[in-house]
């Protein structure tokens, strides 16, 4: 009998937090850690992508504080107000692929698009770092 | 540009014209007469704008767009003048879609993505072209998306 897609990918995300707990626990030698590359592979990339971008965001728009879910909804909204219309656009584009990533188990994610979600929150990620106060010179 | 659909081959117009048929038939049925107008208004519009554009609107994005007042024909004239950065960066546009959102973990944040997916796989070309974009929405458009992606 044919397995759900659901428990394949559940258990492609379990697969990889295992490698790399196994890896930083140091269960197997360093040498031999190794990373299957499977769709669990690219949806946590996917995801990784968006909170990485969104955690920077959720700063630039001193929305730390607010612990509520619809802060994600926020965090684009304020943008918008800032003028950053470019970065809500591509934050905004994120949050759908993670969604995607993370709920669609029927949604195949390819390589290419990983690499360009990837691409996506780089681009973001340079634009917010810009904006971060500069630290005094040391 | 001829589609195979079937054993009939429709032109990319003739598809917009059915498509556009199929969504006034929908929104009478549904939504109010000003909506609606405001609806007819905007297609027209924008197929007198660009005849060949292979724009691919969802209903329920539509819908949206009309019950947030938004304007046709800003709406339309947005899309000429992006589509236009596309055609002068010698891009292909394959399809424009304008794309209904309801996010899955958030109640009540639904929204409208307008998507370019464009034959290209110079993704920092891409990213550029769709920051120029985004920055060039009209006030009255700031409800909207923009996303740029490749095909």
């Amino acid at each position: 009998m044919l397995r759900p897609l659901a428990f394949n990918v559940a258990r492609e995300f379990l697969g990889l937090a295992k490698e790399v707990k196994e890896c930083i626990c140091r269960e197997k030698r360093v040498q031999t850690c190794s990373i299957t590359i499977n769709q669990g592979l690219f949806r946590t990339c996917i995801s990784r992508a968006y909170y990485s971008v969104f955690i920077m965001a959720r700063y630039i728009t001193n929305l730390e504080y607010y612990g509520r879910p619809d802060v994600h909804e926020k965090v684009i909204k304020r943008l918008k107000d800032m003028g950053l219309e470019d970065v809500a656009d591509k934050l905004f584009k994120l949050r759908k692929e993670r969604n995607k990533a993370d709920y669609d188990v029927y949604f195949n994610v390819t390589s290419d698009s990983m690499k360009y979600v990837v691409d996506i929150a780089e681009n973001v990620m340079e634009a917010l770092e810009k904006m971060l106060p500069s630290y005094p010179p040391s | 540009m001829q589609i195979p659909i079937g054993s009939f081959q429709l032109t990319q117009s003739e598809i917009i014209h059915k498509e556009i048929h199929r969504y006034m038939e929908l929104t009478s049925q549904t939504i109010c007469e000003t909506a609606r107008e405001s609806l007819i208004l905007f297609i027209k519009s924008l197929m007198k704008m660009i005849p060949h554009l292979p724009l691919i609107p969802s209903y329920r994005a539509l819908e949206l767009l009309i019950k947030k007042n938004v304007s046709g024909f800003k709406l339309a004239r947005f899309i000429k003048d992006s589509y236009s950065v596309f055609e002068k960066e010698k891009l292909i546009v394959k399809e424009i879609l304008l794309d209904y959102y309801e996010d899955v973990e958030i109640k009540g944040w639904k929204g409208v993505s307008l998507i370019f997916r464009v034959c290209s796989n110079d993704y920092r070309k891409l990213l550029e072209i769709w920051s120029k974009i985004s920055k060039s929405k009209p006030e009255e458009l700031r409800d909207l998306f923009v996303e740029v992606e490749p095909c």
